[in-house]
C-alpha cells in the first residue's frame, strides 16, 4: 500500500471519542486489498489511518468517512444527554 | 410499557418514527424529490439524508412528547436497501443507543413493512402483496418465516413505474407513481403490453423496454396519449401481481390479503385486488401514504416486536447489508 492518510481527531472528552470510534468502526472498507482503514483512541483522540494502493481510492474512502465523522459529531452535540 | 425510535433510509425516504406499545406517537419523513427525469442516486440520497435526519429526530421526540429516558430501543433499518443511505441511518442510531445507553434493534425492512401493514389494519395472517420501488414479493407467514411464495426475477414493479415516469418527464413530485396514477385515469385506450407470469414469478424488464418504445413511437404518431400508455402499464402489472397473489392464498387457503409498499397505496391496484378477494370470500387490507410508503414508524414497529422477543443486535454487529432476504428474519415473535 502506497498511500497513507493519518488523521488525529480531538473530541471533548474520552468517551465522545470511544462513542465514534464505536460507531464508525462498524462500517468496513468495502474493498480491504485496495483499502485499508484502521482506528484507535488515544484519550480523548481518535487516531485514524487509511492505506491504500491508489491515491484515488485513498480520496474517496477518506472524503465519505470524514462525511460519517461529522453526523456522528453532530449527533453527539445534538443529543447527548445533559450531565 | 416499550418505547422504540425506528429510523428509516433506505432508499429515497428518510423517515424516524416513535412506536409505544401498538401506538404511534409520531412519524416523521422527508423525501428526496428529483427532477423530472432522473432517479435518485446513492451518494446524492446519502447526502440529502445526512442533512435532513437530525432535525427530523429532534422533531420525532417532540411529536412524541417523549424524551430519551422513556426510550427502550433503537431500531434501524440493516437491509435491503442502497448502501450509502443505509449507513447514515445506522451511524446516527448507533451514536444515539450510546448516548442513551439503549439497546439497538437492527431491522429487515420488508419486515417492517409487513408489520406495520398488521398493526394498521389488524389483519391477522394475511398473504401479502408487498410491492415497492425496490421490491415485488408475494408473502405468506409459516412457522416463525415470512416466507417469498413469488417474486419478480428482475425489476421491482414500483421501479419499473418510476422509469417509465421518467421517460415521459412525469413529476417526481410527490412520486411518480402518484402522478402515474393520476394520468391513468384520463386513459381511454388500452394498449396491449406484454403479460409476464411465470409461475409464481413476474417480470417487468421487458414490458418496460416495450413501453418505452411504443411511448415514442406511437405518441409521435398519435396513435394514443401519454394517459393511454399510464392506463395500460397499470393494468397489465397490476393485473400480473393480482393473479400471483391469488394463487398465493389458492395455495394457502388464505382468507385474508395484505398490501404494503410504496405502490401499495395506489387506489386501482387497491381496488383490482379488492375485486379478487371478494369473489373469493376473503378481506383485502391496505394502508395510506403515510404507513405503505417507507417510513420510520414501520421500522420501530418491527423493531419493537424484535426486542420483546430478545432480538438486540450487539454494536458489533450493526453493519448495514443491501441484500437481506426477507425469509432470511427468525419470526419470533409470532406463534
Amino acid at each position: 500500500m502506497d498511500y497513507r492518510l493519518r488523521l488525529r481527531v480531538p473530541f471533548a472528552s474520552a468517551q465522545d471519542a470511544s462513542i465514534a470510534l464505536n460507531t464508525l468502526v462498524v462500517d468496513k472498507e468495502p474493498k480491504p486489498d485496495i483499502c485499508r482503514r484502521t482506528m484507535d483512541v488515544q484519550d480523548n483522540t481518535l487516531l485514524v489511518t487509511f492505506e491504500a494502493t491508489e491515491l484515488r481510492t485513498l480520496r474517496v474512502a477518506s472524503a465519505w468517512f470524514m462525511d460519517m465523522l461529522q453526523l456522528t459529531c453532530e449527533t453527539i452535540d445534538a443529543f447527548s444527554l445533559p450531565a | 410499557m416499550v418505547v422504540a425510535v425506528g429510523f428509516e433510509g433506505s432508499a429515497n425516504k428518510v423517515g424516524v418514527g416513535i412506536v409505544r406499545d401498538g401506538e404511534v406517537l409520531s412519524n416523521v419523513r422527508d423525501t428526496y424529490i428529483t427532477p423530472p427525469g432522473e432517479g435518485f442516486q446513492p451518494s446524492e440520497t446519502a447526502r440529502h439524508h445526512r442533512a435532513k435526519v437530525l432535525d427530523i429526530l429532534r422533531r420525532a421526540l417532540e411529536e412524541a412528547k417523549i424524551t430519551p429516558q422513556d426510550v427502550d430501543c433503537i431500531c434501524f433499518t440493516k437491509g435491503p436497501g442502497m448502501a450509502a443511505p443505509l449507513t447514515v441511518m445506522a451511524v446516527v442510531a448507533r451514536t444515539v443507543a450510546q448516548l442513551w445507553n439503549k439497546p439497538l434493534v437492527g431491522v429487515n425492512h420488508c419486515v417492517g413493512h409487513i408489520e406495520m401493514g398488521r398493526l394498521i389494519t389488524g389483519a391477522q395472517n394475511p398473504t401479502v402483496l408487498y410491492v415497492s420501488g425496490g421490491n415485488t414479493q408475494v408473502i405468506a407467514y409459516s412457522r416463525q418465516c415470512y416466507r417469498v411464495f413469488g417474486e419478480t426475477i428482475d425489476m421491482a414493479v414500483g421501479n419499473c413505474l418510476d422509469r417509465f415516469a421518467r421517460v415521459l418527464k412525469i413529476s417526481n413530485d410527490p412520486s411518480p407513481g402518484y402522478n402515474i396514477e393520476q394520468l391513468a385515469k384520463e386513459g381511454k385506450k388500452f394498449i396491449q403490453l406484454p403479460y409476464v407470469v411465470k409461475g409464481m414469478d413476474v417480470s417487468f424488464s421487458g414490458i418496460l423496454s416495450f413501453i418505452e418504445k411504443a411511448a415514442r413511437k406511437k405518441i409521435a404518431k398519435g396513435e394514443c396519449t401519454a394517459a393511454d400508455l399510464c392506463y395500460s402499464l397499470q393494468e397489465t402489472v397490476f393485473a400480473m401481481l393480482v393473479e400471483i397473489t391469488e394463487r398465493a392464498m389458492a395455495h394457502c387457503g388464505s382468507q385474508e390479503v395484505l398490501i404494503v409498499g410504496g405502490v401499495g397505496c395506489n387506489k386501482r391496484l387497491q381496488e383490482m385486488m379488492g375485486v379478487m378477494a371478494k369473489e373469493r370470500g376473503a378481506m383485502l387490507y391496505a394502508t395510506d401514504m403515510r404507513f405503505c410508503i417507507d417510513n420510520g414508524a414501520m421500522i420501530a414497529q418491527a423493531g419493537w416486536e424484535q426486542f420483546r422477543s430478545g432480538g438486540v443486535t450487539p454494536l458489533e454487529d450493526t453493519w448495514v447489508t443491501q441484500r437481506f432476504r426477507t425469509d432470511d428474519v427468525h419470526v419470533a415473535w409470532r406463534e
